[in-house]
């Protein structure tokens, strides 16, 4: 792969990056790592991906692991959110926010990636590493909270 | 009903910092200075290639043809409607020669190029297989642990020995014993053209017959290089590359690394079916905007790109637009595609419908859940937008 050809898929994947980070990663400064430490971890391992046509894939996974190991570092430290998110804005908007950003990591990023960015089950299973049962019941349990959230049904599927 | 486009607005576009981040990564891939990582020591000889018949240049009726479309119309209707007579100037072969598998064998069967389109169809024979691996402390301090789940990159191999494997390691990670295995697999790396520009692989398709025989459908990223477009023949390498997973588990713990090396490749000449393909264009109004729709065709592949006069999108940023394209007379749907809306122009990919129409019909949408209620909903409709063939 060129790195021609990598800049064209990350540049396609930008939006979905941005959003996988930001259901992760509440301080602005540790998305701007995560992704430009992904994006060079992604250049440096490209002969581990397998298939192109799985660079979605490949590259959110390791995007997500690049998030929680920013995660597990500020474990070290107490921080009360020293950089709280900025208060909603008001509206429907920021109540959907709100409410996915309150589930379980877990659950959150699942439902990111299957219901909002439209990946399969299957793909969700590769990105988090987790069997195709665990992410049905992540699914399962998320959409239950947020239906229970936003007391109403948040989902089609 | 809240619909996931909700969300996505909910969560709001990057942010300028979120970008600048992005940019200067790429940048800086771009410009050589992010070195790759360095690979632990390879347990393997060289690949031999063993044989390669080459091309003479000159186009040769195929004996014995594969026909490897035909094994693929089952499930693409696209190869139905692709002319009878392959492009391939003549059939080509090579043997690979690993320590992992032994001899590998990709033959090219079929292929087909019309201008903008290349589509490669080949069998593999002996490209998988699996062994046992214990890693030494060195090797196994530089595997990547899993945290939880399955390996990321095992792939579904078409003959289910993985698979055995695969649940051997999950048997054993389950006992806390210690077990690894290595899978190989030998897959197209990418398309090398005559001036040795590589190219991506885009769509592809592997399908396994009653005999066990992989046949694999593999088509060129689009748009093509400028150099490998509209040409009368199309001459390239599919470079092919042994890909190396190994994976390990002890206490209960799950590691895996990959690693890939490149092997020979074999030279394949196409020729150019004729007539197949087309550009159109027209200019519309949506939600109160001109736009401008510019649309090519070809029996396989389909790409639009539509551009807002004076920011007209400015008001849509962040949201969905679908793109129904259709034949404009027989209202045949090429698949719909849908794009985010981030800037003026908004590009859309296609699959062909085995024809080249007249005229297209062009509908777009915003507000639908998905591709199929667009569909759906445009039925009976006029179009927004009808782009006429362009000379």
């Amino acid at each position: 792969m060129t790195s021609d050809e990598f800049a064209r898929r990350v540049e396609a994947l930008r939006p979905v990056l941005y959003r996988v980070c930001r259901v992760q990663l509440p301080i602005p400064a540790d998305r701007e790592d995560a992704v430009q430490e992904a994006i060079f971890r992604a250049w440096q391992k490209r002969d581990s991906l397998r298939d192109a046509r799985r660079f979605d894939t490949w590259m959110i996974r390791i995007l997500v692991n690049q998030c929680r190991d920013i995660l597990r570092r500020h474990r070290y430290f107490v921080v009360t959110d020293a950089l709280p998110e900025p208060p909603s804005e008001g509206g429907h908007g920021g109540e959907l926010r709100d409410a996915l950003l309150r589930l379980d990591e877990r659950q959150r990023l699942c439902l990111l990636l299957h219901y909002i960015e439209g990946y399969s089950v299957k793909e969700v299973a590769r990105m988090l590493g987790l069997g195709e049962s665990a992410v049905k019941a992540r699914l399962m349990r998320g959409r239950q909270k947020l239906k229970e959230m936003l007391l109403e049904e948040a989902f089609e599927k | 009903m809240i619909r996931g486009e909700d969300f996505k607005a909910a969560l709001g576009a990057p942010d300028a910092d979120f970008n600048v981040a992005v940019d200067e990564a790429l940048r800086r891939v771009r410009a050589g200075e992010v070195r790759r990582a360095a690979r632990r020591g390879m347990r393997y000889g060289l690949a031999i290639a063993a044989a390669v018949l080459a091309l003479t240049g000159v186009a040769l009726a195929v004996a014995a043809r594969l026909e490897l479309f035909e094994a693929f119309r089952g499930f693409d209707r696209r190869f139905a409607r692709i002319p009878d007579g392959n492009g391939l100037a003549q059939e080509a072969l090579i043997c690979l020669r690993t320590p992992e598998l032994g001899n590998t064998w990709v033959r090219v069967g079929d292929a087909y190029y019309d201008g903008q389109s290349v589509m490669v169809g080949y069998t593999l024979e002996n490209n998988a297989g699996c062994a046992p691996f214990a890693p030494s402390d060195e090797e196994l301090a530089g595997m990547e642990r899993l945290e939880e789940g399955m390996p990321l990159n095992l792939q579904e191999m078409m003959t289910g020995e993985s698979q055995r494997w695969e649940e051997a390691l999950f048997v054993a990670k389950a006992r806390g014993e210690a077990f690894g295995f290595a899978e190989h697999v030998v897959l197209l790396s990418h398309f090398e053209l005559e001036d040795g520009t590589a190219v991506m692989q885009g769509r592809g398709e592997g399908l396994v017959n009653s005999r066990g025989e992989v046949y694999w459908l593999d088509e060129m990223m689009e748009p093509l290089p400028e150099q490998a477009q509209d040409q009368d023949e199309i001459v390239f390498r599919l470079c092919m590359q042994l890909q190396t997973s190994h994976f390990y588990t002890e206490n209960g713990i799950v590691y895996q690394d990959n690693e890939a090396r490149e092997l020979d490749g074999l030279a394949v000449k196409v020729l150019r079916t004729a007539g197949t393909t087309a550009r159109y264009a027209g200019t519309g109004e949506f939600g109160g905007a001109t736009f401008e729709a510019e649309a090519r065709v070809s029996l396989v592949t389909a790409s639009l790109e539509i551009t807002a006069v004076e920011d007209a999108f400015a008001a849509d940023k962040g949201k969905r637009l679908f793109a129904v394209l259709a034949d404009g007379e027989t209202g045949e749907c090429f698949s719909s595609g849908s794009g985010i809306v981030w800037d003026n122009t908004i590009s859309y990919d296609y699959s062909g419908i085995g024809h080249v129409p007249e005229r297209l019909a062009l509908y777009l949408v915003t507000d639908a859940g998905d591709m199929w209620e667009a569909e759906r909903r445009v039925k009976g409709m006029e179009p927004t937008v009808t782009l006429r063939k362009e000379e």
